[in-house]
C-alpha cells in the first residue's frame, strides 16, 4: 500500500491479542495485530469462518477488552456504530424503533414526520406499522443498518451483515453502504463474500487463525495478491 | 332441588340482586379488598420491577446472595408478614406514633411486603434473559444504566404483566396477615378472604359463598389475562427469526 499520513488514520490497533479461555487454559484468538484504518474508506476485513474478523471488530467497536495491546482512536469521543451479523430489534414496531434511536443520541425532540421522512427515504414507508420482528431477514437487517446511521457515526463496524441475504436485499444492502461513504463514514466491514467485497472494498485486510496474513488495496488483492494464502483463499484452495 | 344448590342460588342472589339485605355489605367487602390489593400491587410493581432490572442488568459483589435472599422472601407465609408488620405498627413499635394499626394502610402495607420479593425476583428473571439477548447492541448504544432498565422494562412489558396479575393473585386471595394487621373491622377493614373465614364460623354460609363466587371469578379473570398475555408473549417469542408463521 502507498505510503499513508497520520491524518489519514482514523483507527489504529497497537500489537492487539485477545486470548479465549478453555477449561483454565489461555487460547490465543487474535495474535498480536498491529493495523490502521483509514478515513473514509472502505475497509473489508476477510477470512474464513473463525480467522476471527468479527472478535476484531468487537475490539475496535470497544465491546471487548483486548488481553494486550492499545485501542488507538483519532479523537477521544468518537461515534461509533455497528451492525450486527444477527440484528436485535426492539420488539416495537418500525417507526417506534427509529424513534427509540432518534431520542436516545439527539437532545433536539423529533417530529413525526421527520421520522416518516426518514422512511420514505429509506424506501421503508409501508412497514411504518409493522413490528419490527415480523419484518423479513433483509428488511430487518436494512433497518438495523438504518438505525445505525441515524447515530450519524464517523465509523461503521458491519459484522456480516448481508450472509444471509437473498441477491435482491444484498443489492439494497450494498447501496446503502455506498450511500454511507457517499456522508463521509468509514466503514469497516467483515465478510467472507469475495464477490461483495470486489464490488465494494477500497482497502482488504485478510486474516487467518487471528493473524493479519496481508492489507492491501482491494484492485491489488483480487489481481496479484502477496501471500500464498490470500491467493488459495481468492481460488479456494484449501491449505 | 338440594340444600347445596338452594345455597349456591341464594348466593348468586346476593352477588346480582340488590333487593338482597346483604347486597350492599357484599359489595363493600369486594370493593375493599379491589382497593388494598391494587394499591399494594401498585407500589410493590414501582418498587419491585426497577429493582429487579437493577440487579439484573447490573453485576456486583454479593449478587448472588441478594438473588438467593429474594427468592427465599417468596415464599414467607403470609402470617410471618402479618407479625412483622403488627409488631413495627402496634402502639409500642417503631411506627406507632403513626396509628395504622387496623386500617387499610396496614393492610396494604402488607400485602406489599409479600408481594414485592415476588414482583422482583419474577421481574427478576424476565429482565435478566432479556438483558442477555440485548446485551450486545445495549453496549454498542453505549446505553447508560439508567437507560438501559428503562428499556429493558418497555421490552419486557407483556411478561412483566403478568408478573403482576400474579402478585395481584397472590395479594387478593392472601388471609393470614391483613387478618392480623386488619383486625377484620365491619366496614373498616374487612376484605372477602377474612369475611369468608369469619361468617363460615358463624354459620352464614350464604355471604361466605357468595364471596368465594366472586373470589373465584376474580381469579379466573386474573389466569385469563395472565394466559392471555403469555401467549402473545409467547407469539413473539416465535417470531423472533423475523418470519411470521
Amino acid at each position: 500500500m502507498s505510503k499513508i499520513s497520520s491524518s489519514d488514520r482514523i483507527l489504529e490497533l497497537d500489537n492487539i491479542s485477545y486470548n479465549h479461555e478453555n477449561h483454565g487454559e489461555e487460547m490465543p484468538a487474535l495474535d498480536h495485530i498491529s493495523v490502521s484504518f483509514l478515513k473514509n474508506k472502505r475497509t473489508f476485513i476477510l477470512g474464513s469462518n473463525g480467522a476471527g474478523k468479527t472478535l476484531l471488530l468487537y475490539i475496535c467497536h470497544g465491546l471487548l477488552k483486548p488481553s494486550a495491546g492499545k485501542v488507538i482512536l483519532k479523537k477521544q469521543e468518537m461515534r461509533q456504530a455497528m451492525v450486527f451479523a444477527k440484528p436485535t430489534l426492539l420488539r416495537r414496531s418500525v417507526f417506534e424503533n427509529i424513534k427509540f434511536i432518534m431520542e436516545l443520541h439527539h437532545s433536539d425532540k423529533n417530529s413525526h414526520q421527520q421520522i416518516l421522512k426518514i422512511l420514505k427515504e429509506f424506501d421503508m414507508e409501508q412497514y411504518k406499522d409493522t413490528p419490527a420482528r415480523h419484518l423479513s431477514s433483509g428488511e430487518q437487517q436494512r433497518l438495523a443498518v438504518l438505525c445505525a446511521i441515524l447515530l450519524k457515526p464517523e465509523i461503521l463496524f458491519l459484522d456480516e451483515v448481508s450472509s444471509n441475504l437473498d441477491p435482491h436485499a444484498t443489492l439494497k444492502m450494498e447501496n446503502m453502504i455506498k450511500d454511507c461513504s457517499k456522508k463521509s463514514m468509514t466503514i469497516i466491514m467483515a465478510c467472507h463474500d469475495l464477490n461483495q467485497a470486489k464490488r465494494l472494498a477500497d482497502i482488504i485486510i485478510y486474516m487467518e487463525k487471528g493473524k493479519i496474513i496481508e492489507q492491501t488495496e482491494a484492485k491489488e488483492f483480487f489481481t496479484k495478491p502477496k501471500t500464498k494464502q490470500g491467493f488459495n483463499f481468492i481460488n479456494g484452495i484449501l491449505s | 332441588m338440594t340444600e347445596d344448590s338452594n345455597l349456591f342460588i341464594k348466593a348468586l342472589m346476593m352477588v346480582f340482586s340488590s333487593y338482597d339485605a346483604l347486597h350492599n355489605t357484599l359489595w363493600e367487602i369486594v370493593g375493599l379488598s379491589l382497593f388494598v390489593s391494587l394499591w399494594a400491587i401498585f407500589f410493590a410493581a414501582l418498587i419491585g420491577l426497577p429493582l429487579g432490572a437493577i440487579i439484573a442488568s447490573s453485576r456486583f459483589k454479593g449478587r448472588g446472595v441478594v438473588i438467593i435472599i429474594l427468592n427465599s422472601l417468596m415464599g414467607v407465609p403470609p402470617v410471618v408478614v402479618g407479625l412483622v408488620v403488627y409488631i413495627l405498627l402496634s402502639a409500642n413499635g417503631v411506627f406507632g406514633l403513626f396509628k395504622l394499626l387496623y386500617s387499610p394502610t396496614a393492610m396494604i402495607i402488607a400485602q406489599f411486603l409479600l408481594i414485592t420479593p415476588l414482583i422482583t425476583a419474577l421481574g427478576l428473571q424476565i429482565i435478566e434473559n432479556l438483558n442477555e439477548e440485548y446485551n450486545i447492541q445495549f453496549l454498542s448504544w453505549r446505553l447508560t444504566l439508567w437507560q438501559r432498565i428503562k428499556t429493558l422494562l418497555v421490552e419486557g412489558r407483556s411478561a412483566l404483566l403478568t408478573v403482576l396479575l400474579a402478585g395481584f393473585g397472590r395479594a387478593i386471595s392472601e388471609v393470614g396477615a391483613v387478618m392480623i394487621v386488619g383486625g377484620n373491622i365491619e366496614h373498616s377493614t374487612r376484605t372477602m378472604t377474612t369475611a369468608i373465614q369469619m361468617e363460615i364460623s358463624k354459620g352464614n354460609l350464604e355471604l361466605a359463598m357468595a364471596l368465594g363466587i366472586i373470589l373465584l371469578t376474580l381469579a379466573f379473570i386474573i389466569n385469563a389475562l395472565a394466559h392471555f398475555f403469555k401467549t402473545g408473549q409467547n407469539k413473539i417469542r416465535q417470531n423472533k427469526g423475523g418470519r411470521k408463521f
